[in-house]
């Protein structure tokens, strides 16, 4: 009953124009429409209930999306008092970098009441946007309940699994995906997840052998393509830790 | 356990309208769906659902879900199992709870048909995809086959040409069939060669989709083969609760979208409904009549137990 709340929840988050191509028409220098910037700002005041970090790494020498991911995230960080943005260049704090394992950049690491886990590499446009403000909203709340079941077999899982998550910004079964993930990386401190935009990130597509969205690879040695049911994710859990 | 007025099973452009309209009948509705925007999400362009000009089926498909969250009407975002009658009171079976209710209405749509030919369950993920919008970036100056002949697979195809090298439409028949704007579309599109009266016998490849073979022994080298040939009825609980199906395998309505089985109506692309002609404007039509359709019969009911008394 938990799960269906959350659900319920979840998807009450809708935002009517989708950042489908990464920029704002009408103002070339911003990514968020204004009427968006409305909407969204409502839904993080009605939302949001402790603060959260959103840590950006970028690169000034080699990436693509750093540019317009900072804008976007700086126009996000503006819309609630409770998000703090901490942006850190990968050369220059390596240290970091180092901590939070960042493999790519643009990379989002949200980070709420607690260090859920939570890592997003690639501008995230088109249907992978909704998600990301989910994940910020979650992030802000305390772990979810869950029903006995699940709780059992969760509690099994002694060892960090990390879940990787390839998808595209056009895919629609994507987001459900990344739905499911974020929810078993929140409700388990043994779990974090890693969204990667395979259209920005192509040879690290071609290293997974990556042909589908969405795929699951979980401790990089499971891997699933297509959309996997909440029920059956938390058994290639428990088989892959 | 609360007894619904009405389970609406199924998401898509069916369900939906059908969640609306129960919500202004006063109705005490619940939406079940395991994938809430249904098929019609993954539609790259819709271009004929009226007041909308051209939009993507995932964006139309968020506006049906945000009409719908509108309203107080409960979403369970589970798989259904199975359903049984017992009193005149259906029970629904999901993965973890079962839902009770007067009514049901089926609105569950169809699956993506599947060539059923070898390599093509092997190859699936591997250059097998039965989603053009999620994996048309996997082809950029590639060369792809795109198995079919209808509206979803000439839109597949013009989407594809906008990255891929070349694309093949395989087609089983001598002319496309569909709406002919996009029709016109494919065959004058330079990278699109139609092969027709073409059947795919096998997906070959190796770790990855390397190429098709068609009946009459060619081989087409491609990357990637996007199977568009159709869909089939996902006819959910028909058996269960005797539901008579037609001879395609849809269910078999009359004009107010009702069964053989008294309480059980059905609407949207998993019917006989709309002289078979599946569209989105067509389903959320017969979901709106179908709501409609069990209100009265619900109040037929009243006057019937009061004249009892």
């Amino acid at each position: 009953m938990e799960k269906r709340i959350k659900f319920i929840i979840l998807n009450l988050m809708i935002i009517s124009t989708l950042l489908m191509a990464g920029c704002n028409e009408a103002n070339p220098d911003k990514v968020i429409s204004e009427s968006d910037k409305t909407e969204i700002k409502k839904i993080l005041s009605n939302n949001l209930n402790e603060k959260v970090d959103i840590l950006l790494f970028t690169s000034q020498s080699r990436c693509s999306s750093c540019s317009k991911t900072e804008t976007l995230i700086k126009e996000l960080d503006g819309l609630s008092e409770k998000i703090t943005l901490k942006t850190y260049d990968i050369e220059k704090n390596k240290d970091m970098a180092t901590k939070y394992n960042i493999e790519l950049v643009p990379a989002i690491v949200v980070i709420g009441k607690e260090d859920y886990g939570i890592k997003h590499y690639g501008f995230p446009s088109g249907k992978e946007f909704n998600p990301l403000i989910e994940a910020i909203i979650d992030s802000s709340r305390s772990r979810p309940n869950i029903p006995e079941e699940i709780e059992k077999k969760i509690s099994s899982i002694n060892n960090p699994v990390e879940v990787k998550i390839f998808v595209t910004p056009t895919c629609p079964y994507c987001p459900d995906m990344v739905r499911v993930a974020n929810y078993y990386a929140l409700v388990s401190d043994e779990i974090s997840t890693v969204i990667i935009m395979s259209n920005e990130f192509e040879e690290y597509s071609k290293k997974y052998k990556i042909a589908a969205v969405p795929t699951t690879i979980i401790n990089d040695n499971f891997k699933k393509e297509g959309k996997i049911g909440i029920e059956e994710f938390v058994n290639y859990l428990v088989v892959s830790s | 356990m609360d007894v619904f007025d009405v389970a609406i099973l199924g998401g898509g452009p069916a369900g939906i309208s059908a969640g609306i309209y129960a919500a202004r009948f006063k109705l005490n509705a619940v939406v079940i769906s395991n994938s809430l925007g249904g098929t019609a999400q993954t539609a790259h362009l819709i271009e004929n659902y009226p007041g909308f000009g051209v939009i993507s089926g995932f964006e139309l498909m968020q506006k049906f879900k945000d009409h719908l969250k509108s309203f107080e009407i409960p979403v369970i975002e589970k798989h259904v199992y199975s359903a049984s009658k017992e009193k005149d009171i259906f029970t629904i079976k999901l993965t973890d709870e079962e839902v009770k209710a007067k009514y049901i209405l089926i609105a569950t749509g169809t699956k993506r048909r599947k060539l059923g030919v070898p390599g093509e369950a092997q190859f699936y993920g591997k250059g097998v995809s039965y989603c053009v919008t999620c994996d048309a970036f996997f082809y950029r100056d590639k060369t792809v086959a795109v198995i079919g002949g209808s509206d979803a697979a000439n839109m597949a195809a013009i989407l594809l040409a906008s990255m891929a090298k070349k694309v093949y439409v395989i087609y089983r028949k001598e002319k496309l069939r569909g709406e002919l704007v996009w029709i016109e579309r494919v065959i004058t599109n330079r990278k699109i060669e139609v092969l027709y009266n073409s059947n795919v016998v096998e997906v070959m490849g190796k770790e990855f989709v390397e190429g098709v073979k068609l009946e009459d022994g060619r081989k087409i080298f491609v990357d990637g083969v996007f199977v568009e040939i159709g869909s089939i009825p996902e006819c959910c609980c028909a058996n269960d609760l005797g539901i008579e199906i037609t001879q395609k395998g849809y269910i078999q309505v009359d004009s107010s979208q009702k069964t053989n089985v008294d309480g059980v109506y059905a609407a949207g692309d998993v019917t006989s409904g709309s002289n078979g002609f599946q569209q989105i404007v067509t389903a959320t039509s017969e979901g709106v009549i179908a709501i409609k359709s069990i209100f009265d019969d619900m109040e037929r009911s009243k006057v019937t137990l009061w004249k009892k008394e």
